[in-house]
């Protein structure tokens, strides 16, 4: 199948051109841009802050009623929506659209409102401009959840909200342009990774009418035509120029360029998902995927932290746990649940890849260090992690998807306003024997994703050799593949606290 | 409404082990419930209900519902409708579909019209 789908980076584009474009126009066939009422409304320059306000209104609801309303999660708004209804839409909107939680994103919102008062000074520091802190964050966060439960808790659920907001607030308070979005937010790296197998991507619709630019406005953004230093429409906060932009990594969808270009000149374009991955250009504002080995180690947390994220959710973590507790003599669940944490996103991560990697120089005699070797392909994972994400929350949106009427109708009770009538216990969502089916659909389109991009690295990387080049790294696919549908058929088990007492 | 939330809460975390019998008191009313088979696992588990005033006397109840929530959101609850054994005493049973921590809320309607409902932890039920 990987045979049949022309190769970018042979066709002549990637490598060729120093911007690493692919010039034929024919590679985009659809435009959301062009859809008539989506592609007017999202080109109007004030959509993005349409679509944020109903989700800051939600925000709000779920800080208001996790903090003042019931304590049991399932009955809360803040538990129910944060942890059934966003985290599943938001996985779901990445594989059928595109990163369009960014641009909705209510934090920049507000940020956007506190900057018409307060200007930021300082430029975000030198040594931070890497994806260091996101990764350390992201696996913060995934460990906090065990730790803390907070599926469990609506009160701590909307302390998590609030101290986002605050985070964003100090942050694009005191540095320029997105640096929260760029260096620091987690469910923007998580959005920015699963967008690179999304299916449309803010892009160029013709790169000779770019060659003729002069003003390069989607990035300086559109300026007054008498003051220069006063601009109309900011560019591109991210550093994306989108000249020479490739794939979804750091856009946030905002789509300012879109409203800054003067020629009309940039989409919401479709593409092949993943093809982004199968190529190694230069990309505006990040460089070589092959040498960030920061976005490579968010791309580790991110496959083998989908797994250990579903990991903590089924029986086996428990024996696992008790197991590690009874050897090692510790009775506190933190220090248990870190080496868990270590071996599954670091140990086994390192071993997998550098295993492969040793493989790969001795026995197809690819021409390229073991450690760039490693980074180049662990992003050949990202489908199999975004796969086992979907499986998961998808489980959770399908299985629990009208639990949301209950949980508003209840809202409205308690707060002394029954509109909605008694709340609907019983309505729960789609039965497991519909929802499995689609887990294991993800897991195999993951599978199928990653073992592509493999074979096309593997082709550039050894002509002659492909198979060999090949063999290892779809051998790592495919074990954590079975790892991933062996998480999926254990009995769930969902625990407060995860030491067998 | 937020002093109720904060009862509730204070109550959640007051019991630790559900097992142990644990009267509530409300309007005189005291209402202890039993679940077994203890340790809790996944399969049906039966709820016994008492209902007894301040004088230890047993008190009838016009309908005795129970329901069984996850404690992770989303997750579908179960439902029973108590009967009645004897006078004062109630027994459900609960068809618990997996395992991890459970929360049993028990709903009793009073002749007259109140209603009480008390929430309490049902941990670690067992996976087979
Ligand atoms: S990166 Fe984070 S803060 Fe920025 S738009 Fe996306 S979710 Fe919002
Ligand atoms: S301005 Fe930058 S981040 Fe926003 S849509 Fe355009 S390229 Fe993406
Ligand atoms: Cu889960």
């Amino acid at each position: 199948m990987p045979a049949t789908i022309p190769n970018p980076s042979r066709s002549g584009g990637h490598f060729d051109d120093p911007f690493g474009r692919d010039d034929e126009p024919d590679n985009h066939g659809f435009d959301l841009l062009r859809v008539p009422l989506i592609g007017s409304f999202l080109s109007w320059r004030h959509s993005r802050t349409v679509l944020q306000i109903p989700v800051l209104l939600v925000s709000v609801a779920m800080i208001v009623h996790g903090l003042l309303g019931p304590s049991l999660a399932p009955k809360n708004l803040a538990t129910v929506l944060g942890w059934v209804h966003f985290r599943g839409a938001l996985v779901l909107v990445l594989l059928c659209a595109g990163n369009f939680f960014c641009l909705a994103c209510p934090f920049m919102l507000v940020r956007n409102a506190m900057r018409r008062f307060i200007q930021p000074r300082f430029n975000w520091p030198r040594p931070l401009r890497n994806k260091w802190i996101p990764v350390g964050l992201f696996a913060l966060i995934l460990f906090s959840y065990e730790l803390f439960s907070m599926w469990s808790s609506p009160w701590i659920t909307a302390w998590v909200i609030v101290g986002y907001f605050a985070a964003v607030l100090v942050i694009d308070g005191l540095f320029k342009h997105a640096a929260f979005c760029k260096f620091v937010c987690p469910i923007g790296q998580f959005n920015f990774i699963a967008a690179t197998v999304s299916p449309t991507e803010v892009a160029v619709r013709d790169h000779e009418v770019c060659d003729s630019c002069r003003t390069n406005d989607c990035i300086r953004g559109r300026r007054e035509p008498a003051a220069d230093l006063v601009i109309l429409q900011r560019g591109c906060e991210l550093a994306l120029f989108q000249p020479a932009k490739v794939g979804n990594m750091d856009c946030t969808f905002c789509l300012d360029c879109v409203h800054a270009c003067p020629h009309d000149n940039v989409g919401i374009l479709s593409r092949l998902p993943a093809s982004e991955l199968m190529t190694d250009p230069q990309r505006s504002g990040i460089g070589f995927f092959s040498r960030r080995k920061d976005i490579a180690a968010l791309t580790v947390v991110f496959c083998f932290g989908a797994l250990m994220n579903a990991f903590g959710m089924v029986s086996p973590v428990y024996a696992a746990e008790s197991w590690l507790s009874i050897k090692l003599h510790i009775h506190q669940e933190a220090p248990i649940l870190g080496l868990l944490f270590a071996f599954f996103l670091v140990v086994e991560p390192a071993v997998l890849l550098g295993l492969a990697g040793w493989v790969t120089l001795a026995w197809a005699g690819v021409r390229r260090a073991w450690l760039p070797l490693i980074v180049r392909y662990t992003y050949a994972l990202v489908p199999l992690g975004f796969g086992m994400w979907l499986a998961h929350y998808g489980y959770h949106f399908f299985t629990g998807l009208y639990t949301i009427v209950p949980v508003t109708q209840s809202a409205f009770v308690d707060l002394g306003w029954p509109i909605l009538g008694d709340p609907r216990w019983t309505l729960v969502g789609l039965p497991q024997a519909i929802v499995q089916p689609i887990e294991f659909g993800f897991l195999l389109l993951g599978l199928a994703g990653s073992l592509s991009i493999v074979w096309r690295l593997a082709e550039d990387d050894s002509e002659d050799h492909a198979l060999r080049v090949f063999t290892p790294w779809a051998t790592v696919c495919v074990l954590l593949f079975l790892a991933s549908l062996w998480l999926m058929t254990q009995p769930m088990d969902m625990r407060a606290t995860i030491m067998a007492g | 409404m937020v002093n109720a939330s904060l009862l509730l809460l204070a109550e959640a975390l007051a019991m630790t082990a559900c097992h142990r019998t644990r009267p509530i008191d409300d309007a005189g009313i005291s209402i202890q419930q039993r679940i077994t088979p203890q340790p809790p696992r996944v399969g049906p588990a039966s709820v016994a209900i008492q209902l007894s005033d301040a004088a230890a006397r047993p008190v009838e109840a016009v309908r005795i519902t129970v329901e069984a929530d996850m404690s992770h959101p989303g997750m579908s609850p179960v439902f029973a409708e108590a009967r009645k054994e004897k006078p004062g005493d109630y027994l459900a049973t609960l068809n618990l579909n997996m395992g991890g921590d459970w929360v049993v809320l028990t709903h009793v309607e009073l002749p007259g019209g109140k209603k009480l409902e008390r929430q309490m932890d049902l941990r670690g039920v067992a996976s087979r």
